[in-house]
């Protein structure tokens, strides 16, 4: 075989050699440096990618266009150095423009299955709600299933497969809103903002005259990521700390339209192990949930019925009202 | 939390209807029926209680009507007016009558004063009437009040009610904590159901309560419950118009009593006569009562209306007593004790301060002389001050069974003497003399007549009493003395054990005649066998330097009055006073001070050995008595108070608050220590800056406050917390490294327990 990737994602079934917490923790913390030497003013955002990334999650960044997105992404890529892909989702973008096609090869006389930009470690799904549902579906489908199906034949998704997929607020009425069903699938969702003055300034400073995401080198490799999720994986969640998820999600299912489904509740304790990881510890506190649940939680509320404003005020309430034992 | 989560919901709301203000007018019921069940037993014992629940009812019946229509000022006057109205008619009733308001409003004073602080209802004058003037105003205000829901008040005016008859000493223990309980139930539920708040929040009131019910129960004690009560004007008590305040006695029947072999006094004598110190004329049904004021010794008193014998007595007290014991009725007084010497209302003397050892009076008494044949024909023409003082009177709630008994051994008797004779005869005949009773409930007399086999002379001369009165014929109670041993001619030496209660019955045109339904040899023989102990047993104060090595003889062993009226042992007492401050004679009230309890033939007393040693009650046994009931209710309100008080101070929310910071306590599994020492830590942290926020983290609470000053030990503590309970346990010695430096935290912070432990 010569895709490596494919290799990898066959190893890595079940039995990865986990780091120890000490060296997980310093790889992540390496990593999210590293991105930090090109995305200016964003500690935090970084995190979460991360946390997702070691999570083995998915990302939505919704903002507007042109405020790092894309940069954030290739800088993680290139920090893991890992196989990198973007796809800019349009209205007349088809299924198989992102799993790929069957392709009769003259020479050959055969069918040659040609990958479609979804087979890499990292892929960013530019303005996903741009596309039509049914294409939207075929990468929420890649990014539950970890494979693709094309004509039959199933194929398997490199390890890790993360997904940062964009999501553009401005043009509202060319857009194909994602269903609550599929945003689900979002481990977290993400807002990068505007820098301010200060850090814009510092941006521009590093821009101009040569982009340093050129420069950026990596500080580990895919086997060393594949390595630390494994040990995310073992990190201890205490009873104290599922009922406290649990109490968390009670909450919002009693005070907003639409709670936070099981699925979002084990989202939330995945991400905060991650985090507990890239803080050192092999078990999770009620800090690390708490870090989590903004980011986790809020796009799978519906606050009230008919309408689509997240849940961020009900987490944050939630955050303020449960207490933490 | 917990106590506003009480208060929410539907408290007190049981099938729509509000119970809180149901139990509320419960517990004002419960007060109410304290203190009328006093006065209904105030009223019963003098006679006459017939009027007392109409009159409350109707009170009652007023609170309801006037509830809603007239305002609470109009009311509280209204009260106010019933009241005086009350008094007013006590007054009307009593021999001044409404004049004294003018005349002696010191006295009037001196009397509520006397009142408050232990002297008994029961001691006054018509008594029942009392009873039925002060019931109305109580029940109408706080009646009124319940209805309109202020309950407070409400309990107020019953709870005063109530604390004027704990402090004059009539209302018992039982009744008091009913009426209490009744008065916290109302407060409590009341306030309940009028701010629909917790019951927590009545921790005032029930302290309020507590503290009254204990303060008056101490109040009797401290002023002097039995029959010191403290008079304000000097000689109050005496025959003022009022007559309100009478300086009275009370005797209570006891159970089993001993004998003491001490002398107590000796009299020089031409004549053996008893050696009377106290008469009763009102009775309970548990105990006797003197009523009638005293007035001081100023000359002679009148003797007896018919034929008498002068008799002098030189009496010299050897054991210092509150007495001045004399043969019926004392004309006379000279000597050391006439200075101190006061007259009763029935014509005995009393002393106001007790006479020492050595101290000597002479006595002139006449004794009744009349025959029995006289006394036959006496009539029942009884004089106004004879009818007028209770003489005849029994309590309401004596069973019919006595006047049916006694009616049956008088049958064929036409006259009071025969009848006496006849129930006196009847007493000896039927029943056992015994030192040896315990003390049965309810009416003595009844008892003594339908369920004791055997009693001593208390017994006798109770059931006689009550037996003679069944029959209307004047009679009373009389304490004193036996004559004693003769140790010369006409010198008697008398020692505590010839103590004896006998029988007075009087007789138009010849006064009090003594009748003693003991049977005198039972007693006599242990008498003198309790002498020839304490004799062999070297006790000091047997015997006089006349009386020691002389043989037991007693002076006069016949009691009956089945012999001859004329023969020597007859006396017969004469009262005849035609004015109500001018006795002219009567018996010596007042019995000495070792025997005033009793007035039973013979007393206990602290010195000598008394009665069989070995059938003392419990002489075997040597475990301690449980508490009694009284001792445990008491325990558990003056609790109830102490824990309100502590509940209303904060004393409990501190002292747990105390033990929450300092107390590690016992040590468990190492994780177990760390979240007890985080625990303290966080009871530390928030008497220092604030709480821990619902939904802060205890590491964002320590590190929010290490902005504020907090060192590092508190996020090791926090740290180790974690681990603890979130990871995968802590070592022994983290544990211990975590209680340490809470330790360390609270001690640094608390400068007193610093002092102590470093």
């Amino acid at each position: 075989m010569t895709d490596p990737h494919r290799t990898d994602a066959v190893d890595a079934d079940g039995d990865v050699d986990p780091l120890s917490v000490d060296e997980a923790a310093r790889t992540g913390n390496a990593v999210i440096d590293n991105v930090e030497e090109v995305i200016v003013g964003h500690h935090d955002e970084i995190e979460h990618v991360l946390t997702a990334l070691l999570a083995d999650g998915h990302v939505l960044v919704e903002d507007v266009p042109g405020v790092g997105k894309t940069m954030l992404a290739r800088a993680v890529s290139r920090s893991i150095d890992c196989s990198f892909n973007r796809v800019q989702f349009t209205p007349d973008l088809l299924p198989s423009d992102i799993t790929g096609v069957n392709v009769f090869n003259q020479k050959t006389r055969e069918f040659e299955f040609q990958r479609g930009p979804v087979f890499a470690n990292l892929v960013l799904g530019d303005e996903i709600n741009r596309a039509p549902p049914k294409t939207q579906s075929a990468l929420l489908e890649a990014m539950e299933e970890r494979q693709v199906t094309v004509d039959g034949e199933t194929r398997a998704l490199p390890d890790p497969f993360t997904v940062v997929a964009t999501q553009n607020t401005v043009e509202g009425n060319r857009t194909y809103e994602l269903p609550m069903a599929e945003v689900d699938r979002f481990m977290k969702k993400i807002r990068l903002g505007y820098p301010d003055h200060e850090e814009e300034t510092r941006m521009l400073d590093r821009v101009v005259g040569g982009h340093p995401i050129e420069d950026l080198t990596s500080v580990t490799n895919v086997g060393t990521v594949r390595r630390a999720r494994a040990t995310v994986s073992n990190v201890t969640v205490n009873e104290p700390i599922r009922a406290y998820a649990s109490r968390l999600s009670g909450y919002t299912r009693e005070n907003a339209a639409l709670g936070v489904s099981p699925r979002g509740t084990i989202a939330l304790l995945r991400a905060a192990q991650a985090r507990a990881v890239l803080d050192g510890r092999d078990y999770v506190i009620p800090d690390d949930v708490q870090a989590e649940a903004p980011t986790v939680l809020s796009h799978r509320i519906r606050a009230e019925s008919g309408t689509t404003a997240d849940g961020e005020p009900t987490v944050s309430k939630a955050l303020d009202t449960v207490p933490v034992e | 939390m917990s106590t506003r989560s009480i208060g929410e919901g539907v408290p007190g709301v049981a099938d729509g209807i509000d119970v809180y203000p149901l139990l509320a007018l419960a517990g004002v019921l419960t007060l109410t029926g304290s203190y009328v069940a006093v006065l209904h037993d105030l009223a019963r014992v003098v006679g006459d209680s017939s009027m007392l629940v109409p009159v409350v009812a109707a009170s009652v019946v007023g609170a309801v009507a006037l509830s809603r229509s007239i305002g609470e000022r109009t009311a509280l006057w209204l009260g106010l007016v019933i009241a005086a109205l009350g008094y007013g008619y006590y007054l009307l009733v009593t021999p001044g009558g409404l004049g004294v308001l003018i005349t002696a409003t010191d006295r009037i004073i001196s009397d509520a004063v006397a009142l408050l602080t232990g002297y008994s209802v029961l001691r006054m004058t018509k008594a029942h009437i009392w009873s039925l003037g002060f019931a109305p105003a109580p029940v109408f205000l706080s009646w009124y009040l319940a209805l309109r829901r202020r309950w407070a008040l409400s309990v107020a005016a019953g709870g005063v009610a109530l604390l004027v008859l704990v402090l004059t000493g009539d209302a018992g223990i039982e009744v008091t904590l009913t009426g209490v309980v009744g008065a916290v139930v109302a407060v409590g539920f009341g306030e309940l159901s009028r701010r629909d708040g917790s019951i927590f929040e009545a921790d005032v009131l029930i302290v309020l309560v507590v503290l009254m019910a204990v303060v008056s129960l101490w109040a009797p004690a401290v002023g002097g419950d039995s029959g010191n009560p403290l008079f304000l004007v000097p000689g109050a008590g005496a025959s003022g118009p009022g007559g309100l305040a009478e300086s009275t006695d009370r005797m209570t029947i006891q159970g089993e009593t001993g004998l003491s072999p001490q002398v107590r006094f000796t009299v020089e004598s031409d004549r053996s006569e008893y050696w009377r110190v106290a008469t009763y004329n009102r009775f309970t049904g548990r105990e006797w009562i003197r009523s009638g004021t005293t007035s001081e010794y100023d000359g002679e008193l009148a003797g007896p209306p018919g034929p008498s014998e002068e008799v002098e007595q030189r009496v010299t007290v050897e054991t210092p007593m509150r007495a001045v014991p004399a043969a019926a009725s004392p004309v006379a007084l000279k000597g050391e004790a006439t200075s101190s010497a006061r007259v009763t209302d029935h014509g005995g003397l009393i002393t106001g301060e007790r006479l020492s050892e050595g101290t000597t009076y002479t006595v002139r008494s006449e004794v009744v002389t009349a025959s029995s044949g006289e006394l036959r024909i006496a009539g029942t023409d009884y004089p106004e001050f004879v009818t007028q003082r209770d003489y005849t009177q029994l309590p309401d709630d004596t069973p019919d069974r006595v006047g049916e008994r006694t009616a049956g051994i008088v049958e064929g008797a036409d006259n009071p003497y025969d009848k006496a004779v006849a129930i006196e005869q009847w007493l000896e005949r039927n029943k056992e003399y015994s030192l040896e009773v315990s003390r049965p409930d309810g009416n003595i007399a009844d008892a003594f007549l339908f369920e004791m086999d055997a009693g001593y002379c208390t017994y006798y001369a109770t059931a006689m009493t009550a037996m003679l009165r069944e029959e209307g014929i004047p009679a009373r109670m009389v304490t004193g003395y036996t004559p004693g041993q003769r140790v010369d001619d006409d010198e008697y030496v008398v020692r505590g054990l010839d103590a004896h209660a006998w029988v007075e019955v009087y007789f138009p045109d010849y006064g009090w005649v003594r009748f003693d339904p003991t049977p005198s040899d039972d007693r006599v023989s242990a008498e003198q066998s309790t002498v020839q102990q304490a004799r062999q047993d070297d006790i000091d104060g047997v015997d006089t330097a006349s009386s020691e090595g002389e043989p037991l003889t007693t002076t006069e062993t016949s009691t009956s009055r089945s012999s001859p009226v004329d023969s020597t042992s007859f006396n017969g007492t004469g009262a005849s006073t035609r004015s109500d401050n001018l006795p002219q004679l009567g018996g010596v009230d007042r019995a000495s001070e070792d025997d005033n309890t009793t007035g039973g033939d013979t007393v206990t007393s602290t010195t000598a050995t008394t009665g069989p040693d070995d059938e003392a009650p419990g002489s075997g046994g040597s475990l301690p008595d449980p508490p009694s009931p009284e001792t445990v209710g008491w325990s558990l309100l003056v609790g109830i108070g102490l824990a309100a008080g502590a509940h209303r101070t904060g004393v409990t929310e501190r002292t747990y608050g105390f033990v929450r910071l300092y107390w590690q306590g016992a040590r468990g599994t190492p994780e177990e220590d760390v979240e007890r020492a985080a625990e303290r830590l966080d009871t530390l942290l928030a008497k220092e800056y604030r709480e821990r926020r619902s939904g802060e983290t205890r590491r964002q609470y320590v590190t929010a406050l290490s902005l504020a000053g907090l060192d590092d030990r508190a996020d090791r503590v926090a740290r180790l917390h974690e681990r603890a309970r979130y990871g995968d346990g802590v070592s022994r010695e983290e544990a211990d490294e975590a209680v340490r430096l809470v330790d360390a935290l609270v001690r640094e912070r608390t400068p007193v327990v610093r002092r102590l432990v470093d």
